[in-house]
């Protein structure tokens, strides 16, 4: 079969699709009702959950001042840093779900998502600058209260926070990871 | 609600219009362990969950190509027990206008089975080369520099013509 043969047969091709139409009426009932899935959509969730966590700090914040009687200017830092947390986690969960992978040239796809790893990197600084700037004088000032549970109570609940804290990371940078190494494979032949 | 009805809509509107080349790319990865079905679903799926971030930044067809051949590569790499034999082409193929032509699904058996040899990539793009689409296009949906499209277009040429060649021996 000669090439110019294969391209008029290819052009004269045609697929059954009737029943396709019924598949695509149903597919889409389907899919109303399906949760997002892939490494892509989980890390976006993930970072949105991450989120409600710095609305909680805005929640506690007056309980700093009321009940454990710390400075308003450490309740009012502490209620923005959970804020701007916030804010900033859920910016970078709808950045991540900006791009469908799979609907973009490969190249742009990869570097969409090596961006977001960068993003990764510099939100983390970013959240630990900001954290520092509550603990420090948040401890400091525990430390002086005359209540040793307090200050042990507050060593405590960082050491945990810190712990689960890293773990969430790693396992973020892991799916990160993931999904480059999901697009790279693709590009290789 | 509303919103996901109208969402619902366009989906079926858009699958519907582009249905045919849809089929026609899943057509081409179908195999003995790669089912049809599958592929055609989970090109629809990728539509839909690419719909909301597609900006008109291509042609609608260009998208719908991209995703298509995109699913059926990623689908192939994950599932790779896929083997080059013959695939029931009668059930899926429309019935020629001429009754008495009988040697057209002969004829489409020997095209699939010269293109089933090409690699994922070069199906790709010589589906769309089939489909007459600019080398511009075919960049743009595969992901190639428009020079590698035409080296490539080249080679899978000489490759169907020695295939060609030695399914006359």
């Amino acid at each position: 079969m000669e090439l110019e043969e294969l391209k008029n047969k290819w052009q004269s091709l045609s697929i059954k699709v009737e029943h396709l139409e019924a598949t695509n009426r149903r597919l889409a009932k389907e899919l109303c009702s399906r949760r997002a899935s892939g490494v892509q959509h989980r890390l976006a969730r993930s970072y949105r959950w991450m989120s409600m966590w710095g609305l909680l700090c805005v929640l506690f914040a007056p309980a700093l001042y009321c009940v454990i009687h710390l400075p308003l200017w450490l309740a009012v830092i502490y209620g923005l840093f959970g804020l701007v947390m916030a804010g900033a986690y859920m910016y970078f969960s709808s950045y991540i779900n900006r791009c469908n992978y799979i609907s973009l040239p490969m190249v742009e796809a990869v570097e969409h998502a090596l961006r977001i790893r960068q993003l990764q990197r510099q939100l983390l600084l970013f959240g630990i600058c900001c954290g520092l700037v509550v603990i420090v004088p948040f401890m400091t000032l525990v430390y002086q209260m005359d209540s040793h549970a307090a200050f042990y109570g507050a060593c405590i609940g960082g050491i945990v926070g810190g712990i689960i804290g890293i773990v969430k990371e790693v396992r973020f940078f892991r799916m990160s990871r993931q999904l480059l190494a999901e697009l790279r494979s693709f590009t290789e032949e | 609600m509303d919103s996901k009805n109208d969402k619902e809509r366009s989906f079926i509107e858009l699958t519907d219009r582009y249905k045919e080349i849809i089929a026609k790319v899943c057509y081409l990865y179908t195999s003995p362990s790669v089912s049809f079905d599958d592929l055609y679903q989970e090109t629809l799926i990728n539509i839909w969950q690419g719909m909301e971030s597609f900006r008109g930044e291509a042609k609608i067809s260009t998208w719908i190509y991209r995703t298509a051949i995109n699913t059926c590569i990623t689908w192939l790499r994950r599932n790779s027990r896929h083997t080059k034999g013959s695939v029931p082409l009668e059930s899926m193929i429309a019935e020629p206008a001429d009754p008495q032509d009988t040697s057209l699904a002969e004829e489409y058996r020997q095209m699939y089975m010269m293109i089933s040899r090409l690699d994922p990539l070069e199906k790709a793009v010589i589906t769309l080369w089939l489909d007459e689409k600019p080398y511009d296009e075919i960049a743009a949906v595969t992901g190639l520099s428009r020079s590698n499209v035409a080296v490539k277009v080249h080679r899978i040429k000489d490759k169907l013509a020695r295939l060609a060649g030695d399914s006359h021996l």
